[in-house]
């Protein structure tokens, strides 16, 4: 294959730093395919990943004398990590399930929600103070914060937890 | 101190890869052979402990931190396999490097256990001492919605109590004191605002 080696010294780090960036960011994605049972995307990231970390390995383990190409090593791991965080809250794929907890508001929430095109079921509870509304919503990841704001609009007070959810089956899901 | 750090690492990695440009040197690291499984075995431990809490600040998106200890690692890894690949014809280095990575693994859950952060809600199903736990978790000082369901054998409590993800074992403890049939799952959630707090 490509002989690095050839490269000049000051070049190598560099390239090193940046393959390592491509490839955990690769990687972060990749889990996040995984995690959802994207099979063949997942697939073709993880091929691309190990592709790309083995020629960067390669490079440092073969001129390891030079101390810059273990730092553009680590530091381009370091680096992709977060790069692969950025990505992920980017993209904001998949679902959230938010439960919101109301002791006065209950039905003027869901009723926001909506207006707002999300489905709502409301179940009523029992807090130390008496009734309660508990709102189940699913939505979109990235449409939570929107939802959030319409609950806060109306009961500043609600108690609001997201938990991620795997999508099921039918429901009411906003186009 | 550039060069004073150069020259440390240089020493440091003394090894001799096939295609290495430089001669062959007395041994990884400069040390004694028989210490070199040792040296292997902790730092792929350590390497290995690093990554569990850097994936735990990843998921909870602190890219400061995420950074800092995803360098450390990495920079511990390759300092191991360098090791590890300069003799491979030393199976007791490939030993220290695969019970390293193990070791690392398990001593990651522990310290994952430790660190836990954020929340979990407790979804408890109780068929008669509904009341009880709710008195109980709520005497805890943690916020309790109870909602009433139906199970085979008739009316149950659905009681649902959010607590730091820290006292999720000690609530157990304190719900299955009381009700030793309940059913108690756990989840991960993220709080986005109000509630009721001690």
């Amino acid at each position: 294959m490509l002989d690095l080696s050839l490269l000049p010294a000051c070049v190598m780090p560099v390239l090193i730093f940046f393959l390592r960036v491509s490839d955990m960011s690769l990687d972060t994605l990749r889990v996040l395919f995984v995690v959802r049972g994207r099979r063949p995307l997942a697939w073709v990231l993880g091929f691309f990943q190990s592709l790309i970390w083995v020629v960067a390995i390669t490079t440092v383990l073969s001129n390891l004398g030079n101390l810059w190409n273990v730092f553009g090593y680590a530091a381009g791991f370091a680096t992709g990590n977060v790069v692969g965080m950025v990505i992920e809250e980017r993209l904001a794929i998949g679902h959230g399930h938010l439960r919101i907890i109301s002791s006065g508001r209950g039905p003027a929430i869901a009723e926001a929600i909506r207006n707002a095109g999300y489905a709502a079921t409301e179940l009523s509870g029992r807090g130390r103070d008496g009734t309660v509304a508990v709102i189940n919503c699913s939505v979109r990841r990235r449409d939570i914060r929107r939802v959030q704001l319409q609950v806060n609009k109306i009961d500043p007070n609600a108690f609001i937890t997201v938990q991620e959810v795997r999508p099921l089956h039918r429901g009411f899901w906003r186009a | 101190m550039q060069s004073m750090v150069g020259h440390l690492f240089e020493m440091l990695l003394s090894v001799g890869l096939p295609g290495m440009s430089q001669a062959p040197a007395a041994g990884w690291l400069g040390l004694p052979p028989a210490a070199v499984p040792w040296v292997i075995f902790g730092l792929r431990a350590l390497d290995q402990t690093l990554s569990t809490v850097r994936t735990l600040v990843t998921v909870q998106g602190e890219r400061r931190l995420a950074w800092i200890l995803g360098f450390i690692q990495s920079f511990l890894f390759i300092t191991a396999i360098a090791g590890v690949l300069q003799s491979l014809t030393q199976p007791v280095n490939l030993a220290a490097y695969a019970a390293g990575y193990a070791t690392g693994q398990v001593l990651g859950i522990t310290l994952e256990g430790r660190m836990a952060r954020g929340h979990s809600v407790l979804r408890v199903i109780s068929a008669a001492k509904g009341q009880a736990v709710v008195d109980a978790l709520r005497g805890r000082g943690w916020g309790v919605t109870e909602l009433p369901g139906q199970g085979l054998d008739g009316t149950v409590g659905v009681i649902l109590c959010t607590v730091p993800r820290k006292t999720v074992p000690s609530a157990k403890l304190t719900i299955l004191g009381i009700d030793a049939s309940a059913f108690v799952t756990v989840q991960h959630v993220y709080l986005l605002g109000g509630g009721w707090r001690p």
